[in-house]
């Protein structure tokens, strides 16, 4: 790749940062060039994006509709499925797919709650909610 | 988490006021430069070297520590895609460049995030700057959509600033253009929360001495000459020699991606196929590979060492790096608009996604004449001159 064919797309990818690339200058010696992006990057990002995005508002709608606990929606957040927040606070998988049922999600203490709660980055009383709208991407 | 990243203005010191988004400031911290790198291990392991007197570039420090690589594992499952990658296991740059440069190196992992974040202040305290493996998920300054739970990016840690829940630690991202503050907080979950494989568990690293490269002219030329031949070498085993019992392993492992491909539309459907051809070109280009899957920087490294070696013939095998990472890039091109999918005629995506497993063919082609020649050039062991 040549200097000049670096590209310097913008897209929301890089949020106005830069990233380096390697290329050949016209003495034909590498060197670093910083860019803003490339569409294809930009592209590719935006598919997995879109999955996750998909992802957290299924979630979301499953916890608003009491298909499954506020828990389920806060694991799509940070993009967590069960095995890992089992993983993450040192239960079992049944354990943690058993707390995301409404009806028993609902019986736990705010001790049982705190696990969840540190592994997810938010207050327990924030846990137990479901917000007006997804937090996506 | 209500504190946002800000990027730290070239005048900011102490507790002075920070600007959020300030592109410049390689001396925010005093008798520190940061490097701007295509790679994170790369870029950490070559800034730690260079501040500390030990002049190396990023290329020379990937390709001394044999970075490049290529495998594609269909039955590897990372974030429900199926495990590709371009370089070698996390921790082999810096391990690699360090022993062959005659560095020496400490490297600790920790069972308890207390002990981890006590060792790191104490670390700091001591004046030394600190690498780190972490989860890049839960660093705040990274653009949210390149957020995902993988857990072998690497940092260097300047110092740690203030006390109590309000410190930060000043971090030097070499795969961002300026330095960040992260909250204490988010860097003990970067280091300490991690689900998948590559388990950072609090991975902290630095360099304890260095020989002398620095001072002394001759050794340093005889080292390198040492240690390009053995990176090289490993590279062009690596990429070359892995039985056919492997098919996942360096060039044979491009075809064997090649192969799965061409399968996954009537494996998966078309939208799980997107979505994996997708998470390919995000490996390969978005998460910091200096372009084309670490080739070009490859390429780089190959052309600086020929030239301080007077060894023409290995700095010619640059051309031919550079050429097969053009290839990639086609590649990317091509793969990045079926992943889209939707701006091509209809019946038009069938048809392109035929393509890919010739591009990857000819790629895997352009490979293999390559490292073989490149492990000719290195047999070839011409004699150091001067």
């Amino acid at each position: 790749m040549k200097i000049q064919d670096v590209p310097q797309d913008p897209g929301a990818c890089l949020a106005g940062h830069e990233k380096l690339n390697y290329a050949v200058g016209a003495d034909g010696q590498y060197v670093g060039v910083p860019t803003i992006g490339w569409e294809v990057e930009t592209t590719v990002t935006q598919v997995s994006t879109a999955i996750t995005v998909a992802q957290i508002t299924r979630a979301w709608e499953d916890a608003r509709a009491g298909r499954t606990s506020p828990l389920g929606y806060h694991m799509a957040v940070v993009q967590m499925d069960a095995g890992q927040l089992a993983n993450e606070t040192n239960k079992w998988g049944w354990q943690v797919r058993r707390h995301l049922k409404p009806a028993v999600f609902a019986g736990l203490s705010d001790e049982a709650l705190a696990p969840y709660a540190d592994a997810l980055n938010i207050p327990v009383a924030k846990l137990r909610l479901v917000p007006d709208a997804p937090d996506t991407p | 988490m209500s504190s946002e990243p800000t990027a730290l203005s070239p005048g900011a010191s102490g507790s002075g006021p920070v600007q959020v988004g300030t592109a410049l400031s390689i001396d925010a911290v005093s008798g520190f430069r940061h490097l701007h790198a295509g790679h994170c291990e790369s870029g950490v392991t070559a800034s730690m070297f260079q501040n500390a007197g030990f002049a190396i570039t990023e290329p020379m420090v990937f390709g001394i520590g044999s970075g490049l690589f290529f495998s594609h594992f269909s039955f590897v499952r990372v974030m429900g895609h199926p495990l590709t990658t371009f370089r070698s296991f996390p921790g082999r740059i810096f391990k690699n460049a360090c022993s062959r440069l005659g560095v020496t190196y400490a490297r600790e992992t920790f069972r308890s995030p207390e002990k981890g974040m006590a060792r790191l202040d104490a670390l700091l305290a001591e004046g030394k700057r600190v690498g780190l493996q972490v989860n890049i998920y839960w660093l705040p300054y990274i653009p949210r959509p390149m957020r995902v739970h993988f857990n072998g990016h690497n940092l260097l840690v300047l110092e740690r600033r203030g006390s109590g829940p309000d410190a930060v630690y000043i971090v030097s991202d070499p795969v961002m253009e300026c330095l960040f503050e992260c909250p204490v907080d988010a860097l003990r979950r970067a280091r300490f929360s991690g689900t998948h494989a590559l388990l950072p568990r609090g991975l902290l690293y630095y360099p304890t001495g260095f020989r002398a490269q620095a001072v002394d002219p001759a050794v340093a030329q005889a080292d390198l000459r040492a240690a390009v031949d053995k990176s090289v070498k490993e590279v062009c085993h690596h990429m070359l020699k892995f039985p056919a019992v492997l098919p996942w392993l360096g060039v044979r492992g491009i075809r064997h991606l090649g192969r799965e491909i061409a399968a996954w539309p009537t494996r998966l459907g078309n939208d799980k196929a997107r979505e994996w051809l997708a998470g390919v070109v995000r490996m390969q280009e978005e998460i910091g590979t200096g372009g084309a899957g670490f080739r070009f920087i490859y390429a780089a490294y190959l052309q600086q060492a020929g030239t301080q070696l007077s060894w023409p013939e290995l700095a010619a095998m640059s051309a031919p790096t550079t050429a097969a990472g053009d290839k990639w890039r086609v590649f990317a091109l091509h793969a990045s608009r079926l992943a889209r999918g939707k701006r091509g005629k209809s019946g038009e995506d069938a048809g392109d996604w035929s393509a890919l497993q010739p591009m990857l063919e000819d790629v895997a082609d352009a490979e293999l004449a390559l490292f073989r020649d490149l492990e000719a050039v290195r047999a070839a062991r011409p004699r150091l001159v001067g």
